[in-house]
């Protein structure tokens, strides 16, 4: 894998409260996936990725510009998709005016050329029908859709997307996965979630981070490798379980040392996460 | 349906040779008639109608300026510009409030012929052009900021503009109080060079911290002011005089240097 995206020794801290690092990392062609509990520095690396937050140590470089220059940061700007966690759209433009308007800012100067890119972009993620309808008037589905089709102008090598499926219902996260699966066949997205399916079903890679540290880096594959025999299902709760659910179909599944006889089942992303993390993900009912 | 469109008419029609008349009879039979509107069809340039389309589809999609942006364009200011200020035009509500107490303030003044409001009058007035400089561009004025700010124009620019756009009205509209205040010789604008300290000492600590953040520091300073030199109400008019002048205009200047030196400081969103 060739990185696009290097990073060494990167930390971040908030008056004296250590946010993050230090961490080494490399990004390539792909979609790498950031799981992490909330505080786990998720953000704070993505936003450090997008130039919008100075790192306090450390090294950053996209395509070999230092992220630690101007000239440097200017040149990262000019290759980067970026959807923040707090999706800022001004609600009295409509989604075509939005999207305009972040051309503009990304120095598509040429009216028409700039035009065509914006309604390629729309087309893109499916809201061509809506695009002259204000934001105060679209859904949160499509305010998302909205904000990643900014980042998508100009076609960008490092496209960084904090929390995109959040809010999204089941077919709008397939539709979501269908575009940046298409994007990353050629370019690096990283993006952080809470949802283990989203990486099981869209990342080559993830990257587990706790308490600002990575605490794993491997194929989803590996990391759900990590829970193999220690997921079993029973019909009553375990109380030696680390975690424990019931499940749709009525069985409790559990997570953690398993008695001797216990039914074992293949593990998934989630279960590696938990183990990994000691804890209960969002979204994941204990 | 009485008549059809000939195969030379419809030729003729496409490529633009018949009179005015003919071509809007063939229009509106055509808005009627499928075999004609086909036959039509078929006689145009494929080339021809993908860039009619494109035109179309451009003069829909073209972004409905708002009144404040066509302003802005028809004084000569670039569309760029122009989107860059009005894209947070609700964002200007506060400051045009702190302008309203303002003359509202002059106003009770030259009724009343108090001069304590007088007085607080010129204490208040640069708090408008100090709410300007802090509702222009920032974390919580711009909803967008953070996906402007890691954007390739420069923060600075943006914020200049941004600045520029609502400061100058706000010192226009407290200037609306100078004719009635001429009687107090230059006093009447007294306000206005501590207004420009405070906006381009906003600006240049917004290098530092966030500009609301600044604005507000400098602000809450700015009224403590009269309370740290002991100054009674009554007396408030003293603080006017030539030193705080001179300073002021030393402080907008060193803010102005500061902005200049540490412009890169201005293109990191979070520091």
């Amino acid at each position: 894998m060739s990185a696009i995206v290097q990073i060494r020794s990167l930390s971040r801290t908030y008056g004296r409260s250590p946010a993050l690092g230090p961490v080494d990392l490399d990004f390539g062609v792909g979609v790498t996936g950031l799981l992490g509990p909330n505080g786990a520095g998720k953000t704070t690396l993505l936003r450090i990725l997008a130039t919008s937050l100075a790192p306090s140590g450390g090294d950053i470089r996209v395509l070999g510009h230092d992220a630690g220059t101007p000239s440097g940061r200017l040149a990262i700007r000019r290759q980067l998709g970026y959807v923040p966690q707090e999706l800022g759209l001004y609600e009295n433009f409509t989604a075509f005016d939005f999207v305009d308007y972040v051309a503009i800012l990304k120095e598509h100067v040429d009216r028409r050329a700039r035009h065509d890119e914006v309604r390629r972009v729309i087309a893109e993620v499916d809201l061509s029908d809506v695009r002259s309808k204000k934001i105060r008037k679209l859904s949160g589905g499509m305010r998302r859709r909205v904000a990643l089709a900014q980042a998508l102008l100009g076609e960008p090598t490092l496209l960084v997307l904090d929390e995109p499926t959040v809010g999204l219902d089941p077919e709008q996260r397939l539709r979501f996965r269908q575009i940046i699966s298409r994007h990353a066949e050629r370019r690096c997205v990283v993006l952080s979630t809470h949802m283990t399916e989203d990486v099981e079903a869209l990342c080559d890679r993830v990257v587990v981070l706790v308490q600002g540290r990575v605490a794993f880096d491997g194929t989803p594959l590996e990391l759900a490798g990590k829970a193999a025999g220690r997921v079993w299902v029973g019909d009553r709760l375990d109380p030696g379980a680390a975690v424990s659910w019931r499940t749709g179909e009525g069985r409790h599944r559990h997570v953690g040392d398993p008695p001797p006889g216990a039914e074992l089942i293949p593990p998934t992303v989630q279960d590696g996460y938990l183990l990994l993390n000691g804890g209960v993900p969002e979204g994941a009912s204990a | 349906m009485t008549w059809h469109v000939d195969e030379m008419s419809a030729k003729r029609y496409v490529a633009r040779r018949l009179d005015g008349t003919s071509a809007a009879s063939i229009e509106s039979h055509a808005l009627v008639c499928d075999e004609c509107r086909t036959r039509l069809g078929q006689q145009v340039d494929d080339v021809l109608l993908d860039s009619v389309w494109l035109a179309l589809t451009e003069a829909l999609d073209r972004p409905d300026a708002s009144p404040i942006e066509r302003a802005l364009q028809r004084i000569g200011c670039s569309d760029v510009t122009a989107r860059v200020v009005a894209a947070t035009s609700r964002q200007r509500w506060p400051f045009v409030l702190a302008v309203a107490i303002s003359l509202s303030m002059s106003l009770v003044a030259i009724q009343s012929s108090y001069e304590d409001f007088f007085g607080l009058f010129l204490i208040i007035a640069p708090l408008g052009p100090l709410v300007a400089t802090a509702s222009s561009f920032g974390r919580w004025s711009d909803p967008a900021y953070e996906i402007t700010v890691m954007a390739p124009t420069p923060a600075l620019r943006i914020l200049l503009i941004r600045i520029a756009a609502s400061v100058v009205p706000a010192i226009a509209l407290t200037a609306l109080s100078v004719p009635w205040l001429l009687d107090r010789g230059w006093f009447a604008i007294a306000w206005l060079l501590p207004s420009l300290a405070l906006s381009a000492g906003a600006l240049a600590l917004s290098s530092w911290v966030d500009v609301e953040r600044a604005a507000l520091g400098l602000g809450l300073m700015w009224l403590a002011l009269p309370t740290m030199l002991r100054l009674p109400v009554a007396r408030l008019i003293d603080l006017f005089g030539a030193p705080v002048q001179v300073v002021s205009a030393v402080v907008a200047a060193t803010a102005v240097v500061v902005v200049a030196t540490r412009h890169e400081s201005f293109d990191i969103g979070g520091l």
